[in-house]
């Protein structure tokens, strides 16, 4: 920072208002007075990144503990990133516009495959070799976090260290650890650093484990290489939320973001149990948040950040015990100062339609749910609890209350997946656009079919499970193109390559780090974004490496196949796993466990904690667990 | 009621756009408990009127904002509600009601002062030879890209002065109004100037006659005193 004028770099890029870092509520701590740094390093554009609780979350655990301070860095946009390049500057913090090398702790969110690359790029831009094994010890330590870490193993080999779980506990005592042996003058030995972090709760060490492979190039074992290390990695479970530090002091963006609100954190976690999703599987068990705290905090955010809008955030915000009371009650206290409530994730029933519709005073948006998949079979088989008549009755509600869009969201795909599981997508499309003639007349209603292609993910019951080839994919997109078209219907989907890669990339182990150096060497990067993603990258690293990537991706696991991550533990056990497939294939549902029957995932004994659901008029008591 | 703000824009916060602007001026009133008018109707937004638009990483010492509030309150107040909740390079300097009826802001504000300072000051006497021959100078054309390619424009009548002052920085006069409006850039690369040079907007006035108004002089008389004592540009 002494002698690079960075204001006068940002008057040369498009949105200066990116890398201010004075955005208020942003935390400028003293460099002298705070001896241990850390850098939280989101792999994308600042408009991702500043839409992430989770970087709100741990910015505030850590800048509120005297001596350690957390700064921010994003991937810089194309045009920095060429200015960077062209006049060797190195990438740097927003708070202090100090060069990423002058932190202890870098500390990168993975939240999803195709920010790998960008990854590369940052520790690139920042002058950090790639490589793990190639830092000296002045380089800071390389961390990772979120749920990535699920299965980090493609990613290893350029970390030191992940934390598998919550962090607004285990990362403070990291960095608590690191203050110490800085100050004992330990911290350049980092053998002995990393084997310390090593024993730390929750913290993962992956250059202290040794993977061997099969001779049909699947994992044979992955075990520590030396004694002291343990074998099994459990991930931190913040038992009572309640009692967990929450942000309500966040930063407010200058520029609009992704998601521009403030978060309310109803719960974390969700019992659902649908048999594709990995969120679902690994930030159980569902924690919820008192309804006075989260009052209170809706009221904290609104005095101290002044955003219009209010968002009450979990994986399943409709499950929440009290949430019609706290939508009702923050929709009725903030109305006057033009704070609106929304609801994110909505289930597919009439419940959901009525909370929207209690919560939203300007009725103009689009509502959307997600089925997930098109037949009753194949929900059955995804676990997706939800039949058509739920469906319709959701939908009816809402064209009754006035929306006119439907967005409907399903996966392309799926296990046991056949043609008239498709052409059950477009009848449900069909049907619901009727529904909307009928219920609005003289209104103009439109329903939108968003696809996405099935990946599998590691901690689910189709873990083991092939993902449709991309030629069969593209074909599955065309039927449905060619089906979904007539005035009133969209279809949009997702790139069937970029789904490929993620499904590569989530199940992979750690001979795919160089595939990623490869893709990224040729240029990959930001490729969260369609206009960045080039399949070509990807097509040469895999040719370049000798790799085969539908070894990944399109192979069907044999059911006592080691996997990469076997050796981290996030409390779902694996024979539960395998009930589940078998139940998927029989197309037998498997209850919630909110309901009170826990149907043994093996989280709440495995980790010793427990459900909490805050006894909402709806929920009865969780008892009877095996 | 009706409060103008004249506020500075230095900083790191020069680098924010008017849209930037828009939503923090919001949020900044939001949080210190000021309720802003909505206008009524299908899509109510906030009765929040800036003045002429301001490049953005350009500083200024003189910008200004109108807001409307539901409620009466003392202008002191505001000011000292509203700068507590401001993001540093922001400073509030007055804040003063004015009729519900008033004009708005970029109704009345035609002329923008600028000084330009040159990271290697450039020659006073030569730059007061450029500064005299442009003014001379019956037409100054310069091209301006538009949707449809170039566009050239005369922007002679819309440079209404030039000065050299001390440490061989240039004060400029500019047209800045509904009709028309001159950047300082255009007038530097007019008169063939080279090197670095920073922009600072030092005022936005009202011409009358041979004499320049700042809004504040229009209509809060108590603070810089009657419309007699009209400041010249030249003076300041
Ligand atoms: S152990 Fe039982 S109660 Fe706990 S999350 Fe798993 S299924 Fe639910």
């Amino acid at each position: 920072m002494q002698d690079i004028d960075w204001e006068k770099l940002l008057t040369r890029v498009t949105k200066p208002a990116r890398y201010l870092g004075t955005e208020w509520n942003a935390i400028h701590k003293n460099w002298e007075e705070n001896p241990v740094r850390m850098a939280f390093v989101y792999p994308d554009l600042y408009e991702v990144g500043m839409s992430h609780l989770g970087l709100a979350i741990l910015y505030g655990a850590v800048n509120e503990r005297p001596g350690m301070l957390m700064e921010r860095a994003f991937a810089p946009g194309p045009d920095l990133e060429a200015l960077l390049r062209e006049e060797h500057l190195p990438l740097f913090s927003l708070e202090s516009h100090r060069p990423l090398t002058d932190f202890d702790v870098l500390g990168f969110t993975l939240q999803y495959e195709m920010s790998y690359t960008t990854i590369l790029n940052i520790l690139d831009l920042a002058g950090i070799p790639l490589m793990a094994s190639e830092r000296a010890p002045e380089h800071p330590l390389v961390i990772g976090g979120g749920p990535g870490v699920a299965n980090p193993e493609p990613v290893a080999p350029f970390f030191d260290a992940f934390l598998l779980g919550d962090g607004e506990e285990a990362l403070p005592e990291l960095l608590a650890l690191v203050g110490r042996l800085k100050k004992e003058g330990a911290i350049n030995d980092r053998r002995r650093v990393l084997k310390i972090i090593a024993n730390l709760p929750g913290f993962y060490v992956p250059s202290l484990y040794k993977v061997e492979y099969n001779s049909d190039g699947t994992v044979a074992t992955v075990v520590p290489r030396e004694e002291g290390v343990p074998h099994r990695i459990s991930k931190r479970v913040i038992p009572d939320l309640d009692e967990a530090y929450f942000p309500t002091r966040p930063i407010v963006p200058f520029l609009e973001v992704i998601h521009d609100r403030m978060m309310l954190e109803v719960m974390r976690g969700c019992t659902h149990g649908c048999r594709f999703c990995q969120a679902g599987a690994i930030y159980r068990p569902v924690r919820e948040r008192d309804l006075s705290i989260l009052l209170r905090q809706a009221e904290e955010l609104v005095r101290h950040t002044g955003h219009e809008e209010i968002s009450l955030t979990s994986l399943s915000t409709a499950d929440y015990s009290r949430v019609e009371e706290l939508a009702r009650a923050l929709a009725a206290t903030y109305a006057d100062q033009g704070v609106s409530v929304s609801l994110p994730s909505l289930r597919v029933d009439a419940f959901s339609v009525r909370l929207a519709e209690a919560v939203q005073r300007v009725r103009k948006s689009t509502l959307t749910f997600a089925p997930e998949a098109g037949s009753q079979r194949l929900r059955d088989v995804i676990n997706k609890g939800v039949n058509e008549e739920d469906i319709l009755t959701a939908t009816g509600e809402a064209f009754r209350a006035g929306w006119q869009a439907i967005k409907l969201y399903f996966m392309l795909g799926l296990p046991t997946e056949r043609e008239e599981d498709l052409l059950g997508i477009v009848d449900l499309a069909r049907r619901i656009l009727d529904q909307g003639r009928r219920l609005a007349p003289g209104g103009k209603p439109a329903v939108t079919v968003s696809v996405s292609s099935f990946v599998p993910k590691p901690w689910t019951a189709f873990q083991w499970e092939p993902q449709d080839r991309v030629e069969v994919i593209k074909e599955k997109q065309k039927l449905l193109r060619s089906h979904l078209r007539g005035p009133g219907l969209r279809f949009s989907w997702h790139e069937a390559e970029v789904s490929f890669i993620e499904a590569v990339l989530s199940r992979g182990d750690r001979r795919l780090s160089k595939a990623i150096v490869a893709a990224w060497r040729r240029g990959a990067r930001l490729e969260g974004w369609s206009e960045y993603f080039n399949y070509g990258c990807w097509e040469a690293a895999f040719r370049e490496t000798g790799l085969d990537p539908a070894f990944y991706a399109c192979r069907l696991r044999r059911e006592d196949e080691v996997f990469p991550w076997d050796h981290l533990d996030f409390g779902i056990a694996k024979d539960f796993l395998q009930r589940e497939r078998r139940r998927a294939y029989e197309g037998r549902v498997t209850a919630d466990c909110r309901s009170g029957r826990c149907t043994g995932c093996g989280v709440c004994p495995g980790l010793g904690v427990d459900l909490i659901l805050k006894g909402g008029p709806r929920d009865s008591a969780v008892t009877g667990k095996i | 009621m009706r409060l103008r703000v004249k506020y500075s824009k230095g900083g790191r916060a020069v680098f924010l756009g008017h849209l930037e602007m828009l939503r923090l001026w919001q949020r900044a009133m939001r949080r210190a408990g000021l309720p802003l008018a909505y206008s009524h109707g299908f899509n109510p937004h906030p009765r929040l009127a800036f003045g002429p638009a301001l490049a953005v990483g350009i500083e200024s010492l003189a910008e200004y904002l109108d807001m409307e509030l539901t409620v009466v309150l003392d202008p002191a107040e505001v000011k000292e509600k509203l700068q507590a909740e401001l993001p540093a390079g922001l400073e509030i300097l007055l804040v003063f009601a004015i009729p519900d009826q008033a004009p708005a802001l970029t109704a009345i504000i035609d002329a923008a002062a600028y000084r330009v300072a040159w990271e290697e000051p450039p020659d006073p006497k030569i730059l007061q030879q450029k500064a005299e021959a442009l003014l001379s100078r019956p037409e100054v054309q310069v091209s301006r890209p538009g949707r449809d390619g170039a566009r050239v424009k005369d922007i002679r009548p819309g440079v209404f002065q030039l000065a050299v002052k001390p440490e061989a920085t240039l004060a400029m006069l500019l047209e800045c109004s509904s009709r028309g409006v001159v950047r300082p850039e255009e007038v530097v690369s007019a008169m063939a100037l080279e090197g670095p040079y920073r922009v600072t907007r030092t005022g936005l006035f009202i011409r009358r006659g041979d004499g320049l108004l700042a809004p504040e002089d229009l209509v809060n008389p108590t603070v810089t005193g009657p419309e007699a004592k009209m400041q010249r540009f030249m003076r300041r």
